[in-house]
């Protein structure tokens, strides 16, 4: 799934909406955001993050981001988020990811 | 509100036998100041036309409709500044011969100059070329005063025991309106006394930010009026009290305005002056500080959320909900999302430039006070917060026109890079906490949740350092310094770097640190809200930040003008 612009508090339910039924039960493929369009993330949209990695955690799946850019890809890294999420940034997907 | 409906909302002055006010009321984050319309026996008195023509177009009605007679009209500017002076003179053209417009002799000698600093005209991109006073008020010589209009002197002294220039005016039989000269917030600032009523312009502002440091201002003299002011209003002589700005308010309420004022005037010395050029430069930082702040906020929620997350999955749920109440991170969020409304609509040139810089004054204060607020302790690397207060605090000292360089004092950049390095090199936590707590599961979960916060999730590269510099002190603080140097190497160590050097030197009037990691595309590792706000911050102490290429990369360089540049 493609996600756009910025997330932040007006746009975090938005997010939240688009994403859920990625985290319904049945779903079989873990689920993967292309973030290659997102430009910033703020605390909101990072809490429906952590809530998608925590309801997959218990179906023992992980969240995976695609293509984040350098300073998100600073923010998800120095909060820690790179530990439960597969966060793939977009200068290592141009060597092959 | 329809001017029918305004019209009947003229209200009795107390403390007069036959004057009624009609205040026109315009909000605080308008360019407009508020009008107030006086009907007595011989006069009808406008006191601040405002700058806008709707709003003029507005106090028409009312004055026909409150001028049976055809009396005089006083248009009185309690200042010449452009929010209350602007339409002072379409105003008069449109009531013809009967109206004159009356002021300090400050601002008519200001008008006369074509001085659109002193009158603000220039930070509004207007000319004062077509503006003029017909008679003059608490002109320094009275014998020199305009002939026409009764006024009479009256001795008057400060709170200070010095003699004050006061005049008073006839406006029938029993009442008669007193003029003050209360200099400080600009040169020609008046305050006038009607019945149990003042009129105070806009003295009780003087510190606000934008205002303070504003060409005309001046710092002894606030201090002297507005000490003045309170001294009236405590007098018992005055019932309310109404400012250039926003609805009157009861005298006690005032004393209190204005006794913050004096305490915040009377520690704004060595001022930036405010003016066209300076409201661009807090524009850029501004923006760059709010950014960053807001970068710094995803910063620390990302890092409470993820400690919460951590500490679900060990069966500490409740500690877990603990630490997401550290902080309210809806409200500050949502304080973010409001600017970018406010963003959009500055985008598209509907709000003037003037207000960017104050409603992120706003903003940052209440995101302050959330974090003076919070309780992060124990939950999160202290730097980070610490980091974030002092960049608010910064730009918050900037738009009170203070200079940066007076608060900080001067430091070795190579004491900063070896503070740092300690700080980088250390072991965050020790063992004895969490072991001497596996008696008591509260206490245990405390001490695993500050050992789980202290983790650092992006490594540390190894350091190297070349100090050159040989002790040359820098205008820039040591904790302002550090900040920088955590800023970029944390950045560097996300993208995995495998080692960082810092090097300091010392240049022509400046000292330079340069930090690398051995890679390139700092521009996007750094992102352009840090550049930008490195960028600003390091404008106020009058140093650059730059990328250049090196051998290994690239990497960043500040310079920071030197504490002694002769040495």
């Amino acid at each position: 799934m493609k996600i756009q612009g910025r997330i932040d508090a007006v746009k975090a339910p938005i997010f939240e909406k688009d994403i859920a039924p990625l985290l319904e039960e049945g779903q079989q493929d873990a689920p993967i955001l292309d973030f290659t369009d997102v430009e910033y993330i703020s605390s909101s949209g990072l809490r429906v993050l952590m809530h998608a990695a925590r309801v997959l955690k218990m179906r023992d799946r992980k969240l995976t981001l695609t293509g984040v850019r350098p300073d998100v890809f600073s923010v998800l890294k120095m909060a820690g988020f790179c530990d439960f999420l597969d966060v793939n940034r977009l200068a290592d997907e141009g060597g092959g990811i | 509100m329809d001017n029918r409906k305004q019209a009947q909302l003229w209200l009795k002055i107390p403390g007069t036998v036959e004057c009624e006010f009609l205040p026109f009321v315009r909000p605080l984050e308008t360019l407009c100041s508020n009008t107030i319309l006086i009907r007595t026996p011989r006069y009808l008195i406008v006191m601040d036309p405002g700058s806008m023509p709707e709003e003029t177009d507005k106090l028409l009605p009312a004055l026909h409709e409150a001028d049976e007679a055809g009396k005089p009209v006083l248009i009185i500017l309690t200042h010449c500044h452009w929010d209350h002076s602007r339409q002072a003179r379409r105003l008069a053209s449109a009531l013809g011969p009967r109206a004159l417009v009356l002021a300090q002799e400050e601002a008519r000698l200001a008008f006369q100059r074509g001085d659109n600093q002193t009158s603000q005209y220039a930070l509004f991109e207007d000319s004062v070329r077509d503006m003029s006073v017909d008679a003059v008020l608490l002109a320094s010589d009275p014998q020199k005063a305009d002939p026409g209009l009764p006024l009479e002197e009256v001795e008057m002294k400060g709170a200070d025991g010095a003699p004050l220039r006061c005049q008073k005016l006839a406006l029938g039989e029993d009442d008669a309106l007193m003029f003050m000269h209360t200099p400080g917030h600009s040169p020609d600032s008046i305050c006038m006394k009607l019945g149990r009523l003042l009129f105070a312009g806009d003295t009780p502002f003087a510190a606000n930010p934008s205002v303070a440091g504003i060409a005309g201002w001046d710092q002894k003299n606030t201090v002297r009026s507005v000490t003045t002011i309170i001294q009236w209003l405590k007098s018992g002589d005055f019932e309310a009290c109404w400012t250039g700005h926003g609805p009157g308010m009861p005298a006690s309420v005032a004393v209190k305005i204005l006794n913050r004022t004096l305490d915040e005037t009377t520690r704004l010395e060595n001022l930036i002056q405010f003016n066209t050029d300076r409201m661009k430069v807090l524009n850029r930082y501004a923006r760059a500080a709010l950014d960053e702040t807001a970068e710094m906020l995803s910063l620390i929620s990302g890092r409470l959320y993820s400690l919460s997350y951590h500490l679900e999955n060990l069966e500490e749920a409740s500690f877990a909900e603990k630490v997401l109440k550290a902080l309210n991170l809806d409200a500050m969020d949502a304080l973010l999302a409001d600017f970018q409304k406010f963003l959009d609509e500055f985008e598209n040139n509907r709000i003037f430039p003037y207000f960017m810089p104050l409603r992120v004054f706003q903003i940052l204060k209440k995101m302050e006070r959330q974090f003076l607020e919070g309780d992060l302790k124990g939950f999160m690397d202290p730097r980070l917060p610490a980091r974030t207060l002092r960049m608010i605090g910064d730009f918050i000292r900037s738009m009170r026109g203070m200079r940066l360089t007076d608060t900080a004092l001067a430091s070795d950049p190579a004491l900063a890079i070896e503070a740092f390095a300690a700080g980088w090199r250390s072991a965050k936590y020790g063992t004895d906490d969490i072991l001497n707590s596996t008696e008591d599961p509260e206490a245990f979960a405390a001490a695993l949740a500050m050992r789980m916060a202290m983790h650092d999730p992006v490594g540390r590269p190894p350091l190297t350092l070349k100090l050159e510099n040989a002790g040359r002190k820098c205008a820039m603080d040591q904790e302002r310094l550090t900040d920088i140097l955590w800023d970029a190497a944390e950045r560097f160590a996300a993208h995995e770097s495998e080692g960082i050097l810092i090097t300091a030197r010392s240049g022509a009037g400046h000292v330079a640190v340069e930090i690398s990691a051995g890679i390139s595309g700092l521009k996007d590792i750094l992102g352009a809200r840090l550049m930008n706000y490195l960028t600003a911050e390091l404008n106020e102490f009058g140093g650059t930040v730059t990328i250049a290429r090196n051998a290994s990369g690239e990497a960043l360089i500040i310079e920071i003008p030197a504490a002694d540049p002769a040495a």
